[in-house]
């Protein structure tokens, strides 16, 4: 194991892979000669050359559509979007062509495009620079959405990403890119799309989560065990496909759930989870599944609205709490 | 006009001359067949023909190689035929077999054959500039010298993508070919409606991409100008657009009662510019009555073949709609399989029932 | 204005009571100072008088509950007040404010239907799947969740957990599957109160008679002598699922038999002669060995027996086999040194252990009962 950031982590995945397989290409805005706005991509031109780290023109149909049609003839193209809210810009590229070439032609091709979404709520970007728009491409037949907790996700779940021969969504979370991590010195640690990971085991509570919310519910969980609460924490990982086996496991063995995600609550992924335990895990719950999200609002860009529409610790812990003692 | 080539027609010019028509008959007999049958109910959802438009896919495919790939619209029947897909696959598609080259799943506005390279119809107009780009360059990363071609129509150059695509083969000198077939009309809308030029070729000017205009009607005028292109494209010198200037002869899809045009106007554009009458006047004395009706004759029966081969063949399994989608799915071990079965199990019982042996098509 | 009827404070120590048994229905008239319902602590049960004339609107609770001191357990309508308007479900809950505890592991199941509050039972899915399992009605059970909703620690606090609630039973991989039955009834005998009383009994004059008679052999004896005492000793044929005497005195007869131990029952054993009962346990001890028992073999048991003195083992301590009560183990008879008339001597004797479920029976009557049996193998004369 060594240590690296999120970032660090991302840019070794890249590395690796790029010199593993040579089809694997880069394109995006910022990223060839600035390196990417996090400094995600910082000295791939160098090694590999400005021919497989491109920098794009502001034009995210071309940028997604040609990195569907470099996948479909032969190559591995990693398309970065720069921020994730500017998928829009790119939405048929992406849903019309991407995810269903392959269903439509029977299965004639495939799509082995990765596409890196920096997504979610930090610094007050305001409302169309922090969006989590993840439910969106889960509820996408066709696509792959992966989404890392930390250093350690975010190498090997972007390996995996690019060794995937499907179309790969990679949401990674703003706040998380300087955050430091642990990775595995291996350069073939590739995390298996489509499994959790129990990030923390408890016997009264389960949270369900992903990504940034993970950090936020294993502090809740710290709190909650100071008041003899033992609270489990999923790392999703994986949304689509989803590990549901992970999640009727805790209910089997806690009874109690409560899911959480930055992402607006009203038809989130969580809303795919508690409805999943309600139809097959009904016997299991010894409470309602609840559920954690930020408000239906667009993102506010005053620091101090910011912060209120969306949960963190505090907030998960309480619901769990709640639950527990049979208050809910 | 009928024109008579001057001093005659050499060997090598009729060899080509012939191929192009022979391209162009099938295609005109698969389309006014597929009309037939979609009228008779024989073909689920929608079709586009391109009746009239035979010289531009005929013209543009007959340069290019296997490898070279192509994308194609909702009108792309003659583009398939033309790169080399068997009518049997096409004809089953349509009809919703299992045995078509989508295994049933994309029926006329979907079709693709990856293996000669066509990359798809497209239900999305302007969908094709994207796979083209990332074809050509991919062709790049790879370091192949393959080319890849996009068809569109007129509305196409109204969206987006044609600009985003256009700027980005032209910078980055992309090996691609962009065929227009300008046939007048976006589906109800009029070129002169909706743009306020008239020859669309300006707007690659905007991009720096040379471009061409030529007689959308004349095979040997379209292949001429793709045998340029392509071989620009190849050396290294980057992306062409040529304009066709064409006709569509049915309306946008099959049951348009194209309240856009004047009654007649079809029939005044195709009596005067009907590319295949076009070439066989090309050809002239080179090309015997006998030699002419045979191509006829053998197209026909093929497409008779076809259909009798589509109407033989079996409708997909209906639990085939859950799998098919994601790389491995019909693998018991993928994550994917063990969801898209659940789901299976949970929606099959309440379908449906289909008889085995019908049609399975038609309303 | 309604007046609450609540829990009353009968000592100092009291903190909370059970109901146990409501004499006044709701929608009934009473007159104040008339008895309304019985209530019970762990010491005594009292009976609590109407503090008001009226029509007894609503009751909480169903018999079995729990309630703290000074909580409300009924409301009474006084003339002017709409009795039918005050008759609405309200949650059952103490009325401190805070969760109730879970009701104590003795409450009783009363053989009503529905709650006392009408209308649907409000269970999570997961209390309803185990009280299926457990065979516990749910309106048997009080809920202490949200508006009274019965949660998984109400289930598990009603009866005996056979399991943690954190984990499921988990039987050992290589446990044979037909151990699987024992291993799970083990588990939940382990939780109970057990107690034991033991004595070595003088068995001479049962020997002789035995050599006389050559008719019957100790386990017999002992099934023989059990069965006519438990007539009268009746606490020690309690049923644990209704708290009531079994009424028919069938005795378990352990057995050890190629597929494990299996206990038949020899039924109405105290009508039946010494040597029936004889014949009777040689008969269930042959099927038994050849797994020909039937299912009203082995069912219907009030009291049971286990007796190694077959394999010459001096004492065994067996657990009861639920939802009996009591058992009694016997060991091997055979001369033992022993003080008779103040002097050393050898004589017959026989060490009987009788095990009891404290919840149901007490020291004095297991002691009372043990002694009567002692009595029995001295002169068994008395009871043929």
């Amino acid at each position: 194991m060594h240590a690296a950031t999120f970032s660090e982590a991302t840019l070794e995945a890249m590395r690796e892979e790029m010199r593993r397989d040579p089809t694997v290409f880069l394109m995006g805005e910022d990223i060839a000669k600035q390196g990417g706005i996090f400094g995600q991509f910082k000295g791939l031109p160098e090694e590999f050359g400005y021919d497989r780290v491109r920098d794009t023109p502001i034009s995210e149909a071309a940028l997604v559509g040609a990195g569907v049609g470099a996948a479909l003839t032969g190559c591995r193209p990693i398309v970065d979007m720069h921020f994730a809210d500017f998928i829009t810009c790119s939405m048929d590229e992406l849903v019309n062509q991407a995810a269903k070439l392959r269903a439509m032609f029977g299965e004639q091709c495939v799509v082995p495009m990765t596409l890196r979404a920096p997504d979610g709520i930090t610094k007050s970007a305001g409302a169309q620079h922090s969006q989590a728009l993840e439910s969106w491409f889960v509820h996408t037949p066709g696509l792959e959405v992966v989404i890392p907790a930390d250093a350690e996700d975010a190498k090997g779940l972007l390996k995996a990403a690019i060794r995937s021969d499907n179309p790969t969504l990679y949401f990674e979370h703003k706040a998380l890119f300087p955050v430091k991590g642990t990775v595995p010195d291996d350069d073939d640690f590739v995390i298996p799309i489509g499994k959790a990971k129990l990030a923390r085991d408890g016997a009264d509570v389960t949270i369900v989560t992903y990504g940034i919310t993970v950090s936020r519910a294993l502090e809740a969980a710290a709190t909650l065990e100071t008041e003899g609460i033992e609270a489990a924490v999923i790392n999703l990982r994986t949304l689509w496909p989803l590990d549901y086996d992970a999640i009727a496991d805790a209910a089997a063995r806690t009874h109690r759930i409560v899911v959480a995600h930055e992402a607006v609550r009203v038809g989130g992924v969580g809303a795919e989870i508690a409805a999943f335990l309600g139809e097959y895990c009904f016997d299991d719950l010894d409470g309602p599944v609840l559920r954690l999200g930020a408000a239906h609002v667009p993102v506010p860009f005053a620091p101090v609205l910011q912060e209120a529409m969306y949960p963190k610790a505090p907030a998960i812990a309480d619901a769990a709490r709640r639950l527990v003692r049979r208050e809910i | 006009m009928a024109k008579t080539l001057p001093g005659g027609v050499d060997a090598a010019r009729l060899e080509r001359g012939v191929a192009l028509l022979r391209t162009m008959v099938r295609i005109r007999v698969l389309e006014e067949g597929i009309e037939k049958h979609f009228l008779a109910g024989d073909i689920p959802g929608f079709a586009h023909l391109s009746i009239g438009q035979e010289a531009v896919a005929a013209g543009t495919c007959a340069n290019l190689r296997r490898d070279d790939a192509i994308a194609s619209t909702h009108r792309g029947h003659g583009h398939t035929l033309a790169k080399g897909t068997p009518m049997r696959a096409m004809v089953a598609e349509l009809f919703a077999r299992s045995t078509g080259v989508c295994k049933g799943k994309g029926g006329s506005m979907h079709i693709a054959d990856f293996s000669v390279g066509m990359l798809g119809a497209n239900g999305v107009v302007a969908g094709g500039f994207g796979l083209v780009a990332g074809a050509a360059l991919s062709a790049v990363q790879r370091k192949t010298d393959q080319v890849a071609v996009c068809f569109f129509g007129d509305g196409a150059t109204n969206r987006g993508p044609f600009h985003e695509n256009l700027n980005l083969c032209a910078i980055w000198n992309l090996p691609a070919i962009f065929v227009l077939e300008n046939n007048r009309y976006a589906s109800t809308t009029s070129t002169a409606e909706t743009m306020k030029i008239t020859d669309v070729a300006r707007r690659a000017d905007g991009y720096g991409i040379p471009a061409t205009i030529v007689d959308g009607f004349d095979a040997f005028a379209v292949f001429d100008a793709l045998a340029d292109a392509v071989a620009r494209a190849r050396d290294g010198g980057g992306p062409t657009f040529v304009e066709c200037k064409t006709y569509r002869a049915r309306g946008h899809f099959i049951g348009d009662p194209e309240r856009y045009r004047r009654k007649g106007e079809v029939e005044d554009v195709m009596s005067a510019s009907d590319p295949i009458v076009r070439m066989q006047a090309m050809l002239g004395e080179a090309l015997a009555p006998d030699d002419f009706e045979r191509i006829w004759v053998e197209a026909r029966d093929e497409f008779a073949d076809a259909v009798a081969f589509a109407r033989a063949s079996a409708a997909p399994e209906p639990q085939e709609a859950f799998f098919g989608v994601y790389a491995h799915d019909r693998e018991p071990g993928d994550p994917v399989h063990r969801i898209e079965a659940r789901e299976r199990d949970a929606l099959l019982p309440f379908a449906p029932r289909v008889g085995s042996g019908s049609q399975g098509s038609g309303h | 204005m309604p007046v609450e009827v609540v829990m009353p404070k009968l000592g100092l120590t009291m903190a909370s009571g059970t109901i146990a048994r409501w004499m006044k229905r709701p929608g009934e008239t009473v007159r104040e100072g008339e008895p309304l319902v019985e209530v019970s602590t762990d010491k005594i049960t009292y009976e609590v008088e109407a503090p008001a004339s009226g029509t007894l609107a609503h009751t909480f609770g169903n018999d079995g509950d729990e309630f703290a001191c000074g909580a409300a357990i009924a409301t009474i309508a006084l003339g002017g007040d709409d009795a039918a308007a005050l008759a609405t479900p309200r949650p059952v809950a103490t009325g401190n404010g805070s969760p109730a505890p879970p009701p104590p592991a003795s409450a009783r199941r009363a053989p009503q239907a529905a709650p006392a509050d009408g209308g649907r039972i409000i269970a999570s899915p997961a209390a309803r799947r185990l009280a299926r399992e457990r065979n516990v009605r749910l309106g048997d059970v009080r809920g202490t969740g949200p508006r009274g909703r019965i949660t998984l620690t109400d289930v598990h606090g009603y009866a005996p957990p056979s399991e943690s609630i954190r984990t499921a039973l988990e039987f050992p991989a290589e446990l044979p599957a037909n151990r699987r039955p024992i291993f799970r009834k083990m588990h939940a005998v382990g939780q109970l109160p057990l107690a034991q009383v033991e004595a070595n009994a003088r068995v001479d004059a049962v020997k002789e008679l035995m050599d006389v008679r050559r008719d019957f052999r100790w386990t017999a004896f002992a099934v023989y002598a059990a069965a006519r005492l438990l007539r009268e000793h009746a606490g020690l044929r309690t049923d644990a699922g209704t708290g009531a005497p079994f009424a028919r005195i069938g005795i378990g007869v352990a057995a050890d038999t190629p597929h494990g131990l299996i206990v038949p029952v020899v039924h109405d054993a105290d009508a039946l002669p010494l040597a029936e009962i004889e014949r009777e346990i040689i008969r269930l001890a042959t099927l038994a060995r050849e797994g020909r028992l039937a299912a009203g073999d082995v069912a219907g048991a009030c009291f049971s027996i286990s007796n190694v003195g077959p394999q010459g083992i001096d004492r065994v301590a067996p657990l009861p086999d639920p939802p009996q009560t009591a058992i009694l183990g016997i060991g091997a008879a055979r001369e033992r040194a022993a003080v008779v008339d103040g002097a050393l001597a050898i004589a017959w004797t026989m060490t009987c252990v009788l095990t009891f479920d404290h919840r149901f029976i007490d020291g004095a009557p297991a002691a009372r009962f043990l002694a009567a049996f002692v009595a029995a193998c001295g002169a068994p004369g008395t009871l043929l």
